[in-house]
């Protein structure tokens, strides 16, 4: 289900501080087999937390663009293509933590999301629990994977959770 | 977290040992309904040398692949688990077959029971041993009472289809 990607490339970085906790944007791109193109904003927050979050570039001034649904039937090597990039950015900093949420459709509930039941099933399959201890909140449809090599942040989860409820009010 | 020496081995031969323990146990429950006891003794003191030192033998080959250090890593994790999943399918019957009354049996019996039990032993401690490497997986990375829930490792390996490879 999630063999097949696109090739994505990095396109710039945003250091603009957006709150206390936000350090750095990365903008990645790819295009898909129908040649349109997605946007991937990797978001980097304290404690080597990264959110990733993506959507079609035609979606881009839409206040929803992350909660419409393309149709293209692509979904399974879109999400792979997110996972290599994250892959990537664990390359870089091997300390890195992920997070996301599946945000609901138009007219689907919040709780466990379509998206996230999806997103979920891939961190599951795709990530072993030697690397990441992986967390959910299935009310909120949020996932988080914490890097098992950040030891010395006992209360990581704690904080990762305070910035999720600023940013995504949880 | 590093290599370590690949356990199939060990647990090939720990799987046969369960397997001829029960079967010994169930033939000798067969044999006590069948046969007089007299018969019974008869048969039992002709085969408990064999018993005996077959149970030697296979300890030895047991201990010889026994795997010192469990260490998970992304290579060994799948056989590690596969390696639980069928020591746990047989293991229970094991520990049922450890609470017999050793001391009820007669002397002949206890003797080859005693090499079972050791080998036994053995087993359900390495099991204990890898159940404990998993578990470990599972201790909190934080200490912080959050909304977010842990999915633990047996979960994890329950929610997932088998032939996906890991990727990281």
């Amino acid at each position: 289900m999630f063999d097949l990607f696109y090739p994505h490339k990095c396109v710039g970085k945003q250091g603009k501080s957006k709150s206390e906790y936000w350090q750095e944007l990365t903008i990645y791109t790819f295009n898909c087999k129908l040649n349109f193109q997605y946007i991937v904003n990797v978001e980097k927050y304290d404690c080597n937390v990264y959110i990733v979050k993506f959507y079609l570039k035609n979606h881009r001034h839409s206040k929803d663009k992350y909660r419409l649904l393309t149709g293209n039937r692509d979904a399974p090597r879109i999400i792979r293509t997110c996972i290599n990039i994250m892959i990537d950015i664990y390359k870089i900093n091997p300390y890195a933590s992920f997070g996301f949420i599946g945000a609901n459709s138009l007219n689907e509930a919040e709780a466990n999301s379509k998206r996230f039941r999806v997103y979920r099933r891939a961190m599951e399959n795709l990530f072993t629990p030697l690397k990441f201890s992986h967390h959910v909140y299935i009310e909120q449809s949020a996932y988080i994977m914490l890097n098992r090599n950040n030891k010395g942040e006992p209360e990581l989860l704690e904080k990762i959770e305070k910035m999720f409820n600023d940013f995504f009010t949880l | 977290m590093t290599t370590t020496a690949n356990p199939t081995d060990f647990i090939d031969k720990s799987s046969n040992a369960i397997d001829i323990i029960l079967i010994l146990e169930n033939l000798y429950k067969a044999l006590k309904k069948s046969v007089g006891s007299l018969v019974l003794h008869i048969v039992l003191w002709g085969v408990v040398m064999f018993v005996c030192l077959f149970f030697l033998w296979l300890r030895r080959e047991i201990k010889k692949n026994y795997p010192k250090n469990i260490s998970l890593d992304n290579l060994n994790y799948k056989d590690f688990k596969k390696e639980q999943l069928i020591l746990h399918a047989k293991i229970d019957k094991l520990k049922d077959f450890q609470a017999i009354s050793y001391h009820t049996y007669p002397f002949a019996i206890r003797l080859m029971l005693k090499q079972m039990l050791s080998t036994s032993v053995l087993i359900i401690y390495y099991s204990d041993k890898l159940d404990a490497a998993f578990k470990n997986l599972d201790s909190p990375t934080t200490i912080a009472d959050t909304k977010f829930k842990l999915v633990t490792e047996a979960e994890l390996w329950a929610n997932r289809t088998e032939a996906y490879s890991y990727l990281m």
